[in-house]
């Protein structure tokens, strides 16, 4: 075991209240349904009961989900298969005892939305798209009654991956966008990658790209970009990397890893290892600042950036946004968005800040 | 001031924080925001704080929505006016302690409604139907890329007007089915007329006749109603009274108001007196089963039948939900659904509850 995932194991006790905490309004905006989070969390007792507690309302919902789609009763079952990925989604979350039980749990959560996505509705279409020896895997979603609508790529965070942000998904559409969420590297069903100091861009031009030639019934002139928490730092550095997207917005993401052994929770320090590939304190806090940073590309970000980020946020430090704010000198059209009493990634205020954010996309990408 | 009110004013001081609890719940499943109304449960700590932080909440929301729309941000525009909307009602629907005010607040949620109407997905189409002497005022919502929808009248409860039930249509939207949501006598826009023994269902039939000539696009050979609350005993009546309604689900209905007296809590029973239009207690608890009881029509109906009840209902005992399907025995298709661990009309478990709804109207209509 290392040193890092022992640390964690001592952290244990502290984690049920840390991570209700923090994360509540996160499940919520994620599309977990209330009533249903409220009977989950007072049925767990302490911290090492989370998992089987998720787990189980991952397999009630599975249950149900199946009975549905027997009875034909299709937009029911995708409901239900949804309710299940969030469930088995949580369930791994967080989870960094024994990689094999978190594996095994997020696979469940990624096989209940293959099942949900084609009964969502507009329904989400399965991609996958080589890229090195691997796949890159993602969903497309498209607006009902749109004629070449333009394309929004939702980029994860360090764990809240595609099946989690279906939910925002929905704003885009709304709006006549369509949108691709996917896994990137260290995400989902590429965990098993590290996140490097350029993969993830690499990736995510080797995406457009397939998207451009099998979706020609798409406005791939018009592309855009949103990321949260750590996605708010890879989305401006896709944007930097590759000049075929034509917005750009993060929330709540980081400028560099310059703080990393100050200011972040000892919790998210043990995901972002994971996340990295780091197993000892000395290698993690060494070489952070080097594998995130904004420093090396951001100057090359020429498209509108629009940077959201709530003042309370305490996972990553609001002065974060100033710097990429700052930091991006050859982008004309650049806003800062601070909520006042927003926390990280402003779930919080959820209900205004991804219309916010929709609205903004809209009007670059829709711009004649 | 009534004495039926005289005693809600004594009462609901002592009694508001239980019963922000309960709201949450309905405020949740009207789709207000979570993170909203922790906020505007948290910002009122006593009974006549109430209306004044619903109201800086709804007036906050028209505020960003008239910006929304001036910015050309029409789909935010229309979800601001819905959530203005519906912190008016939350806002007013238990102020009783001052009609004027809850009135021109009701008012308000009106309005902020017809505003966000036009800005869903899909729109809200504002109706106004001629009856007797008075408007039935709905709105029709209409499935996208879907040839001849059936139709599916939403009906109230005795406190949950048509804006506060839009969020129960999307589940019929979403499998291929048209909604007409409208406020029927004693409720919303029509609060003024008292609900009598017979009357709700001569306005909806009257609202059908009207849907038909209107609405040629609309399947209106293949309607069926959903009412919940007070709305799961005013549909069943509706059922019974006009044929053309082909099936017909109740949640937490009534099949009378036998138990009014003791087993009914107090504040549902000022809810009643004032949709039933008693101003004392006596004459309240002598005639209120008059006016409300199925026995009359019961056996009249010929439709297919749901009926959903929460296990643990505290204001309709399921019982109610067990009387209608058995004294129903003229209908060749009924099926009693009791949801386990579910409140009143289910808002515990409102996702299951709704698609199990809409899953069996879709069947009967054959959407």
């Amino acid at each position: 075991m290392s040193e890092i995932i022992s640390f964690y194991n001592k952290l244990m006790p502290d984690l049920f209240e840390f991570v209700v905490k923090q994360w509540k309004p996160r499940m919520l905006a994620a599309g977990v349904d209330h009533n249903d989070l409220e009977r989950i969390l007072s049925s767990i007792g302490s911290w090492n009961q989370w998992r089987d507690v998720w787990s189980r309302s991952g397999d009630e919902h599975m249950k149900s989900g199946d009975e549905a789609f027997e009875n034909k009763n299709y937009i029911t079952a995708g409901a239900f298969y949804r309710r299940a990925a969030l469930a088995y989604h949580y369930a791994h979350y967080m989870w960094f005892s024994d990689e094999a039980e978190k594996q095994e749990t997020y696979k469940k959560s990624m096989e209940a939305f293959k099942k949900a996505a084609p009964l969502l509705r507009p329904a989400a279409h399965r991609i996958e798209v080589p890229w090195k020896n691997e796949i890159i895997p993602g969903y497309v979603r498209i607006p009902p009654n749109a004629t070449k609508p333009p394309v929004l790529f939702l980029v994860s965070g360090a764990d809240a991956w595609k099946e989690e942000l279906c939910s925002f998904t929905d704003f885009f559409l709304e709006r006549g966008i369509a949108t691709v969420t996917f896994d990137g590297p260290a995400q989902g069903e590429l965990s098993h990658l590290n996140l490097e100091r350029t993969n993830y861009e690499d990736a995510v031009s080797t995406l457009l790209d397939w998207i451009i030639e099998n979706y020609p019934e798409l406005d791939t002139e018009r592309v855009g970009l949103t990321g949260i928490s750590m996605g708010g730092y890879l989305a401006p550095r896709c944007a930097s990397a590759d000049p075929r997207f034509k917005a750009a917005c993060g929330i709540g993401g980081p400028f560099d890893f310059s703080e990393f052994e100050q200011k972040i929770p000892p919790l998210l320090k043990v995901d972002l290892a994971h996340l990295m590939g780091f197993e000892d304190w000395e290698n993690l806090y060494a070489k952070a600042n080097d594998v995130v940073n904004l420093s090396d590309v951001i100057e090359n970000l020429r498209c509108p950036l629009l940077i959201v980020h709530g003042a309370l946020d305490q996972i990553i430090t609001v002065d974060n946004a100033h710097k990429i704010i700052a930091a991006a000198k050859n982008c004309e059209d650049k806003e800062l968005k601070i909520y006042e009493d927003g926390n990280h990634v402003c779930n919080n205020y959820v209900y205004s800040y991804r219309p916010y954010v929709a609205d903004w996309i809209a009007k670059r990408l829709f711009a004649r | 001031m009534n004495e039926i009110l005289q005693v809600f004013n004594e009462k609901m001081p002592g009694r508001f924080h239980h019963a922000k609890k309960l709201w949450k719940l309905r405020m949740l499943a009207a789709g207000m925001d979570h993170n909203n109304v922790f906020h505007l449960l948290e910002s009122a700590n006593s009974w006549d704080q109430w209306l004044p932080a619903c109201l800086n909440a709804a007036d906050e929301f028209m505020k960003k929505a008239d910006q929304a729309l001036k910015d050309g941000n029409y789909a935010t525009a229309g979800y601001f006016y819905k959530n203005a909307a519906l912190s008016y009602h939350f806002g007013q629907f238990m102020w009783f302690c001052d009609e004027k005010a809850k009135k021109e607040t009701y008012q308000k949620c009106a309005e902020a409604f017809k505003k966000a109407a036009p800005l869903m997905n899909p729109a809200a189409h504002r109706i106004e139907v001629p009856w007797n002497r008075e408007i039935i005022p709905g709105y029709v919502r209409i499935p996208p890329n879907v040839k001849k929808p059936p139709v599916l009248f939403m009906v109230n409860g005795i406190g949950a007007w048509k804006e506060e039930l839009m969020s129960f249509t999307d589940f019929f939207l979403d499998r291929g089915i048209a909604t007409v949501s409208f406020d029927g006598p004693s409720q919303g826009e029509l609060e003024h007329v008292k609900l009598t023994r017979t009357n709700y269902e001569e306005a909806v039939s009257a609202l059908i006749d009207w849907i038909i000539r209107h609405y040629p696009e609309l399947d209106t050979d293949n309607i069926a109603l959903t009412g919940i609350s007070l709305g799961g005993y005013t549909s069943v009546r509706c059922a019974a009274a006009d044929g053309r309604i082909k099936a017909v689900c109740g949640i937490g209905g009534l099949y009378d108001l036998s138990d009014l007296e003791g087993k009914t809590p107090l504040f549902k029973q000022v809810e009643f007196s004032k949709a039933l239009g008693f101003q004392d207690w006596k004459s309240f608890y002598q005639h209120a089963n008059e006016v409300v009881n199925l026995s009359d029509v019961i056996e009249n109906i010929q439709c297919s039948m749901l009926m959903i009840h929460g296990e643990n209902d505290p204001i309709a005992d399921n019982q109610h939900s067990v009387r209608i399907i058995e004294k129903a025995i003229n209908s060749p298709d009924k099926e009693l659904k009791i949801f386990e661990g579910g409140n009143h009309v289910c808002t515990n478990q409102v996702c299951a509850c709704r698609s199990y709804a809409a899953d069996w109207v879709a069947k009967r209509l054959s959407a």
